[in-house]
């Protein structure tokens, strides 16, 4: 069974080799939109498919509490998979969620500086610091593990999945409903780049940094 | 009450006026500057109240807003959006305590209304909170449901609320929504209400309907029933009549519009300003009493002087010439007073002279009447008062000038101070002489005195003068009244001058013709026409053939009242009132009257009339004489005229050119009372007259008087060379009338023959006569 399995995985890589699909993701201007989380949900699960998820299973994610910021700002991680939490900070920070499906809250302070979580349901996660008001973090948790977060071009490129149909779904917080809601059906192997421009503008990402004018925040 | 014309009133009048226009302005100026100034302070007012107001809105909406992001970042709250509805209800709650909100709300991320609490009734201490009708819906403006805090006014039902709304954050992820609000109320109203003094409400309009949503009126004490009694409404323009209002528009409620009001009473306004007018008032009266009695005060300190000065002559007015003047320290007012001093001093010295004249005679330096009556005042013993009269000084005065009649004067007043009697002078040629306790009994010795010393012949610058004086004299028994005394002297000496006498003693028949002179001047001319005079007749007897040729007509007043008048007193008043001509011609045609009268009788008698020196010198009286005398009756010849001496004296050249024209008529003249005046024989021997009548006062003692003898005798004589016939009148006695026969005297008239008679009288006398007449021979 084993040697199957392994037979497979060497012929989906040989096979899969053969086609990288590139993705392209405008935004309504035109221009490049960077740092969308792009996800494909496949259609059907053949052997392929099912050898290719355990192949795709990806490590656990670190979400950084770094200069009074989440870094990065928006995580995907699959379901049943570690998140870590790490204070790079040397001051406390309260970290919390208050969605209804995952309410949860840790202080971190300077020393113990990591806390691991998994979620078991598909969702998103908004993440705030109850002693800094304007820390905002984003996890996105998902049941497939074919995603990825567009580069600065807005270019994804998703390299030896198996061929089959999919639906294509794009994240972001500051995504509009229908852009988020919109389910967009491909077949791979793509035989040319797939361009995607979004229907509406997107809002602003917060740039995590207090209103205050006070100097002295920058060092609690 | 001092009269309006007096200077005090006007200047305290002039004083009031001016005040009273004074604070007429500055009461008007002072209130309409207080009613402009009132105008600005309310509008100042109206603004203060919407900066206060809307400062309160602000300040509730800050605070409600401030404690709603507070309590949407409260991480307690947040983590309540997950639990149950019960457990979010009661944080809600507790949140909604802390600021006393009246209305509460929790959304969630769909905008389904999770929490909803209402005060059930603002108004009510206790503040029951009841659940919200709205949970589990979705909430009615999820317009409103933002990423920022939103103030909206929210109304629910009837209700309208300042609302806040904040969004609960989780991260930057908006994960549900807070909101609290405040009801807009009669209490909010009354709050803000109080901080500007104004009333202030609330109000919705919309669709040109308007209401009030909360209201504080000041005018109305209990808030609760405000609405009913207020009618106020900002949407009817005439209101503005009653009050003084702005709007500011908060908001739109659901499509209606939220508006504030400030207003307040127009009448408010105006009772503060009245009572400040009335105060103004006030102030003005009480200043203007004070003016009033300051310009009292001035003007009695004006007038005080002039008073002074009105007393100082009202002094000098009753003779008090010593009082001294005082009118204060002005340098003008001391001036006059110095002036009113001279002036009083002048005033005086003039009346010393005054009364130096008054008391003094300016010739003789005698003592005058006023002097007299003031001597007599201390008299309470009896005496003798004489008045003496210069006879002829008038002549003197006419023909020597007035020195010789003022020598005159000073001479007999030099002779009579000798007598060292109380001397007077009463007029120029009128002096009185009092003899102290004597009576009429020493009458004689006194007039003696003054003859004796008046009688010296005077001799002035070579004229040798004989005095003569006339004296009237009454006597005082005891307590004297001047002018009683002088009337009756004066009367008395009237009557010697009348009479030629030397002296004449006052008695009550002299004083009854004196008073009733006046009477009898103004009965005469209706005596006349009434034929009140009738004509008495003395014979006159022809002395050679004893035959009674004629009669002397002597008129005589039949006064109705005081009975015979004798003509000594009418004749004088007959003279000096022009009735002489009338008399005398009355006189004449009733001679006549009555010399036809006798000749119907067979009497023949010839009847003198005698007539005034007066009419001789009256053309038309003499021609009217003509006319009745030497008409075809040839009555010349039946009556004759008689005319005194004194006509040929006194009006010699006119009165003799109509005696020569009576005479050249054939009228026939007689000369009357021959010898008592100055005419001479050789005066009169120019003068066609025809007879000559020596008066009585040379008849009458003719037998004892060798003097007189001499004078009628010599007189007749004369007389009849110059072919007068001579009539002797006065004969009382034979001895006299044999006297007369004598001497070859014509005619004689006299009481020793008969006294006057009246008409009937006289024909029963001449029947018993022993005298025969003249018989009318047909």
């Amino acid at each position: 069974m084993a040697k199957i399995f392994t037979l497979l995985l060497i012929f989906y890589l040989i096979s899969s080799s053969a086609f990288a699909n590139n993705i392209t993701i405008n935004r309504s201007s035109g221009l490049p939109a960077a740092g969308i989380v792009v996800y494909l949900t496949a259609k059907q699960n053949t052997a392929e498919i099912i050898a290719a998820k355990k192949l795709f299973h990806q490590s656990p994610t670190t979400i950084s509490q770094h200069q009074k910021k989440f870094a990065p700002y928006l995580s995907v991680v699959a379901t049943n998979t570690d998140v870590t939490f790490n204070n790079l900070d040397d001051i406390t920070h309260h970290v919390y969620s208050v969605n209804a499906n995952s309410q949860f809250d840790f202080k971190l302070r300077k020393d113990s500086t990591e806390k691991s979580l998994s979620f078991n349901k598909k969702q998103s996660i908004s993440m705030g610091c109850n002693i800094h008001d304007w820390m905002a973090g984003h996890l996105l948790v998902l049941d497939t593990p074919f995603y990825g977060i567009t580069d600065e071009k807005g270019r994804l490129i998703f390299n030896a999945l198996p061929k089959g149909n999919y639906i294509l779904s794009l994240y972001h917080p500051q995504l509009k409903k229908t852009d988020l809601q919109d389910k967009h059906d491909i077949q791979l192997p793509l035989n040319q780049t797939y361009k995607l421009t979004l229907q509406r503008q997107m809002a602003e990402t917060p740039s995590q940094q207090s209103l205050d004018d006070f100097d002295f925040v920058e060092n609690y | 009450m001092m009269p309006f014309n007096s200077l005090q009133n006007r200047i305290t009048l002039l004083f009031i006026l001016l005040l009273i226009a004074v604070q007429a302005v500055s009461f008007f100026a002072t209130n309409s500057s207080n009613e402009r100034f009132e105008n600005q302070q309310l509008k100042s007012q109206l603004s203060q109240a919407e900066t206060l107001l809307k400062n309160d809105l602000n300040k509730s909406n800050y605070y409600l807003t401030a404690f709603a992001v507070t309590v949407a970042k409260d991480y307690g709250l947040k983590q309540m959006l997950g639990e149950d509805t019960r457990s979010l209800l009661v944080a809600l709650n507790n949140h909604r305590k802390r600021i006393d909100a009246d209305i509460s709300f929790a959304f969630n991320k769909q905008r389904v209304v999770i929490g909803e609490l209402l005060v059930k009734d603002p108004n009510d201490k206790s503040k029951k909170i009841t659940l919200g009708e709205q949970i589990n819906t979705v909430f009615s403006h999820p317009q409103w449901l933002t990423n920022e805090p939103v103030s909206v006014y929210y109304q629910l039902k009837d209700s309208v609320y300042q609302l806040v709304i904040a969004p609960i954050n989780s991260g930057d992820m908006v994960v549900g929504h807070i909101a609290f609000g405040y009801l807009i109320n009669d209490s909010l109203a009354r709050s803000i209400s109080d901080s500007t003094g104004f009333s202030v409400g609330f109000g919705l309009s919309g669709n040109s309907a308007w209401h009030w949503l909360a209201l504080h009126d000041t005018e109305v004490k209990t808030t609760n029933s405000a609405i009913e009694q207020t009618d106020f409404s900002p949407l009817t323009s005439e209101i503005s009549q009653t009050y003084i209002f702005a709007n500011y528009p908060l908001g739109t409620v659901d499509g209606l519009e939220l508006s504030a009001t400030t207003f307040q009473l127009r009448s408010n306004l105006t009772a503060a300003i009245k009572k400040d007018g009335s105060q103004i008032l006030l102030i003005i009266s009480i200043t203007m009493i004070l003016s009033l009695l300051g310009a009292y005060l001035i003007a009695i300190s004006l007038t005080e002087p002039l008073r002074q000065l009105v007393l100082f002559s009202s002094n000098i007015a009753k003779g008090d010439y010593h009082s001294k003047i005082t009118v204060g320290s002005t340098e003008e007012l001391n001036k006059l007073a110095l002036q009113f001093e001279k002036m009083q001093q002048a005033i005086k010295d003039r009346e010393d002279a005054i009364t130096k004249q008054t008391f003094q005679d300016s010739l003789t330096r005698l003592p005058n009447r006023n002097q007299f009556h003031r001597d007599l005042i201390d008299i309470g013993y009896p005496f003798l008062l004489c008045q003496l009269s210069i006879r002829r000084l008038a002549t003197i005065n006419d023909t020597l000038g007035h020195d010789v009649g003022d020598q005159v004067i000073l001479e007999v007043v030099k002779r009579l101070k000798t007598l060292g009697k109380p001397l007077y002078q009463v007029s120029g040629n009128v002096l009185l002489l009092r003899w102290d306790n004597e009576t009429k009994s020493n009458i004689k010795s006194c007039i003696n005195q003054i003859n004796s010393v008046v009688e010296p012949i005077f001799s002035y610058q070579n004229i040798a003068l004989h005095l003569q004086i006339n004296i009237g004299l009454t006597e005082s028994a005891g307590s004297p009244q001047a002018n009683q005394l002088l009337k009756e002297v004066d009367s008395a000496m009237q009557i010697s001058k009348q009479k030629n006498l030397l002296h004449q003693l006052y008695n009550r028949q002299i004083d009854f013709n004196t008073l009733d002179r006046l009477q009898l001047i103004n009965r005469m001319k209706s005596a006349i026409e009434n034929d009140e005079f009738i004509l008495h007749y003395q014979p006159k007897l022809n002395l050679k053939t004893s035959t009674v040729e004629g009669v002397e007509a002597l008129v005589r007043w039949e006064h109705p009242v005081n009975g015979l008048i004798h003509p000594d007193t009418f004749i004088h008043i007959a003279e000096q009132t022009g009735q002489m001509n009338a008399l005398s011609l009355w006189g004449i045609n009733k001679a006549i009257e009555q010399y036809f009268i006798w000749q119907a009788k067979g009497i023949k008698l010839q009847i003198a009339v005698n007539i005034s020196p007066q009419n001789l010198i009256n053309e038309d009286f003499c021609h009217l004489l003509i006319n009745k005398l030497c008409g075809p009756e040839k009555l010349h010849q039946a009556i004759t005229i008689e005319i005194t001496e004194d006509a040929f004296l006194d009006h010699s050249s006119k009165a003799a050119e109509n005696i020569v024209l009576l005479r050249n008529k054939g009228i026939y003249l007689s000369i009357d009372d021959y010898g008592t005046g100055y005419s001479t024989l050789a005066q009169l021997r120019n003068l066609p007259v025809a007879e000559l009548k020596i008066d009585r006062c040379f008849i009458q003692n003719l037998t004892q008087h060798g003097v007189d003898q001499l004078i009628v005798s010599s007189t007749i004589k004369l007389a009849h060379q110059l072919n007068l016939t001579v009539v002797a009148e006065g004969v009382e006695d034979q001895q006299t009338q044999e006297w007369l026969i004598e001497q070859g005297c014509e005619k004689a008239q006299g009481y020793f023959i008969s006294r006057p008679l009246s008409a009937n009288d006289f024909d029963s006398w001449l029947s018993k006569s022993s005298y025969s007449c003249n018989y009318i021979t047909t």
